[in-house]
């Protein structure tokens, strides 16, 4: 077929021509406090309205399967009930306790594409203890006062399917995609749900303060830290690394079925979304060596949820971390983060 | 199926070669002149092994593109390896004249699709990734940088986008042992090509040449300098290791298999050997990296310039530290 200019036949370059052309309808571009709030309710309402149909909430029947004290934390793995058929394993380290404190800071620790909640407790995919990009962040939150949670999202870790249900090359995360839209639902939005519910097995223990949350990840961690801080407003300070970026200035192969939300384009985008978490605290990081989500195209949205911040009149509660390095959790800056919004009690929200 | 001391399937990626352990070359003296002894001997094994093609043909450069920006100059040239195959590399130095010769850097890449993005580029956009630019921002601090795609990679390569995954350089390499030879040790012996290649074009300064390597390119330059004695310092990120074998290496050839690390590092001293150590490296474990540093450091002491070998660890995953070494190179040109 001989190529002409004015026509398209792949899919890539129809989105590449749709994203010109998109006039999404609740882009911010206030410039008062009024037009922020008018803005916020209503991308909110339309932002509920994209993440479509939960499940039904059942009891979480948490158990505490297994239990391991390390010399500077404490690790065990709880398995709590997100939906009729569906569980959720999950790391929590949480410091050794000393006899003065009760109650601590929790953070959920959102893992990123690999091999699930492992690499944010210090485990290898061999199963052997090491480091990944993800900096072993809940050994560390532990380490530093925190209760530090990381559940294993739907087709990672535990919950990966086993080897006879992959047809490589075939993504998981697609597939699942595929399979849960038939029943009406988003794969991102029952992660998000599964989220929420980690949010209810925190409150359900008696050694997290519940106005203290907190939530990070860095790549698909950081979209579901960026969706689940947005939807939920039990998270009280987030952090989103390698991943604030326009989408259509992502490659084509650079996301999955775990990280779309149907929709979202005509209304907003990334900014919009993370919007939501104002007038929460929120650290972006950004890698400056990063070739999935490009430093130049990740300040540009980071210039948009700017605006959104300093529109509200707090943009000090928004922070940028752009570091000497490429797709990864940059520790220290973290930890510093929650250790400023989390580790006293703020009333002035 | 279980059945005690039965296999029924050859486990065909943790393939073990009989009679041959990293620790069978390592150096075990104690003074220089059994390193002496040790290094010739070893280095005469590794020449053997490498089975480098026998006659080299002229170089023949030509410089098909050239590119003026701020404070450097980049060119592309292209020259021959063998009979019937070419390589192509860039060529990056500071646009500022001077009257003494520059210092040069042979840069080998890692994983990706090849020399570009030591430039900044990728498929002809700009592009940021774990290489850091390293090729430009060496030639806009004085040196010559040298950038040769490797076999596979980039315009030398057949695969999509000049990006080969494993399993095409595993096809590749099994394609030169069928010819006698192995993927590992043709790369290396196009690098020792590069510094030819590199003094013919009289740009630089032949005894300041320096080698960086990252990943599977820091094999390619640990071997090289190992057996190259022009190379006067090296760098190398994500290599150092107390396991046996090439690390990120797609290589089945068994010679490389058995040896360690240490003992192509040892090759290297007395010349200056910066170990740069990313903690969370999923190709090298840290940890097995951490460990590997004193049998390094002890051949150094040996010679009493223990501060030409040093090891940075940083908080990074597969990336290069770009200032330190930049300063490495810096110190000993």
């Amino acid at each position: 077929m001989e190529k002409n200019k004015n026509r398209v036949f792949t899919v890539s370059e129809w989105r590449d021509r749709m994203v010109e052309h998109c006039e999404p309808k609740l882009s911010f571009s206030g410039r008062t406090r009024d037009d922020y709030r008018n803005w916020r309710r209503r991308f909110k309402k339309e932002f509920r309205r994209l993440l479509g149909l939960f499940p039904d909430s059942v009891p979480l029947q948490s158990e505490i399967i297994e239990r391991k004290v390390f010399p500077t934390y404490l690790r065990e793995k709880v398995v709590f009930d997100s939906e009729r058929f569906m569980s959720v394993p999950a790391w929590v380290c949480s410091p050794i306790k000393s006899s003065d404190t009760g109650k601590h800071p929790a953070v959920i620790c959102c893992h990123g594409h690999g091999h699930g909640k492992d690499a944010l407790g210090g485990i290898l995919s061999n199963g052997k203890p090491g480091v990944d990009y993800q900096k072993r962040l809940a050994v560390e939150l532990a380490e530093n006062g925190y209760v530090a949670i990381a559940p294993d999202w739907r087709c990672f870790g535990e919950r990966r399917e086993p080897p006879e249900h992959l047809s490589h090359p075939r993504d998981l995360c697609d597939l699942a995609h595929i399979t849960v839209e038939s029943f009406g639902y988003n794969l991102l939005t029952l992660d998000i749900w599964d989220g929420m519910k980690t949010i209810d097995y925190l409150e359900s223990r008696n050694d997290v303060d519940h106005s203290r949350i907190g939530c990070v990840g860095c790549s698909l961690g950081g979209t579901i830290s960026m969706f689940l801080s947005a939807a939920d407003q039990r998270i009280s300070a987030a952090c989103v690394s390698g991943y604030l970026m326009a989408t259509g200035k992502c490659s084509f192969s650079g996301t999955c079925g775990s990280q779309t939300l149907p929709g979202l384009l005509a209304l907003g985008d990334r900014a919009e979304v993370a919007g939501l978490i104002c007038p929460r605290p929120l650290l972006i990081q950004i890698g400056e060596y990063d070739s999935t989500f490009p430093a130049c195209h990740a300040l540009k949205e980071y210039e948009r949820l700017q605006h959104i911040y300093r529109t509200a009149g707090i943009d000090d509660r928004l922070g940028l971390d752009r570091f000497d390095g490429c797709h990864e959790i940059h520790l220290a800056p973290i930890l510093e983060w929650f250790d400023r919004w989390l580790t006293e009690r703020r009333t002035d929200d | 199926m279980a059945s005690k001391g039965r296999n029924f399937f050859h486990a065909i990626s943790e393939e073990k070669i009989p009679g041959l352990s990293g620790k069978s070359f390592a150096f075990t003296g104690k003074n220089e002149r059994e390193f002496s002894k040790w290094r010739e001997a070893f280095r005469h094994v590794l020449m053997t092994e490498l089975k480098f093609p026998r006659e080299k043909v002229p170089l023949r450069p030509e410089i098909i593109e050239s590119a003026s920006f701020k404070d450097y100059i980049r060119e592309k040239v292209v020259y021959d390896l063998e009979d019937g195959l070419s390589a192509a590399a860039w060529i990056c130095r500071p646009k500022k004249k001077t009257s003494a010769k520059l210092p040069a850097v042979l840069c080998c890449h890692g994983h990706g699709p090849g020399k570009d993005p030591l430039i900044g580029l990728y498929r002809g956009k700009e592009c940021l990734e774990y290489h850091k630019m390293a090729g430009v921002r060496l030639a806009k601090k004085g040196f010559v940088t040298l950038v040769p795609d490797r076999r596979g990679y980039g315009e030398c390569s057949m695969f999509v986008n000049g990006f080969p995954g494993m399993d095409d350089l595993k096809k590749l390499d099994a394609f030169y042992r069928r010819k006698g030879s192995s993927l590992l040790s043709l790369d290396i012996a196009d690098g020792i090509r590069a510094i030819d290649l590199l003094n013919e074009l009289g740009m630089s300064d032949p005894e300041k040449t320096g080698c960086l390597g990252v990943e599977s390119g820091a094999a390619v330059a640990a071997c090289l300098s190992a057996v190259d004695e022009r190379v006067k310092a090296v760098s190398l990120t994500s290599f150092i290791s107390t396991d046996s074998g090439m690390p990120g290496i797609a290589c089945q050839d068994k010679f490389f298999a058995g040896v360690g690390t240490i003992d192509i590092c040892s090759l290297i001293a007395p010349r200056p050997l910066l170990l740069q150590i990313p903690v969370a490296d999923p190709v090298v474990p840290s940890e097995n990296a951490r460990k590997a540093i004193p049998f390094i450091k002890r051949i150094y002491a040996l010679f009493h310039v223990d501060e030409r070998c040093e090891s940075f660890e940083f908080d990074g995953v597969l990336e290069l530290d770009y200032q330190s070494m930049e300063d490495w190179f810096v110190k000993w040109s």
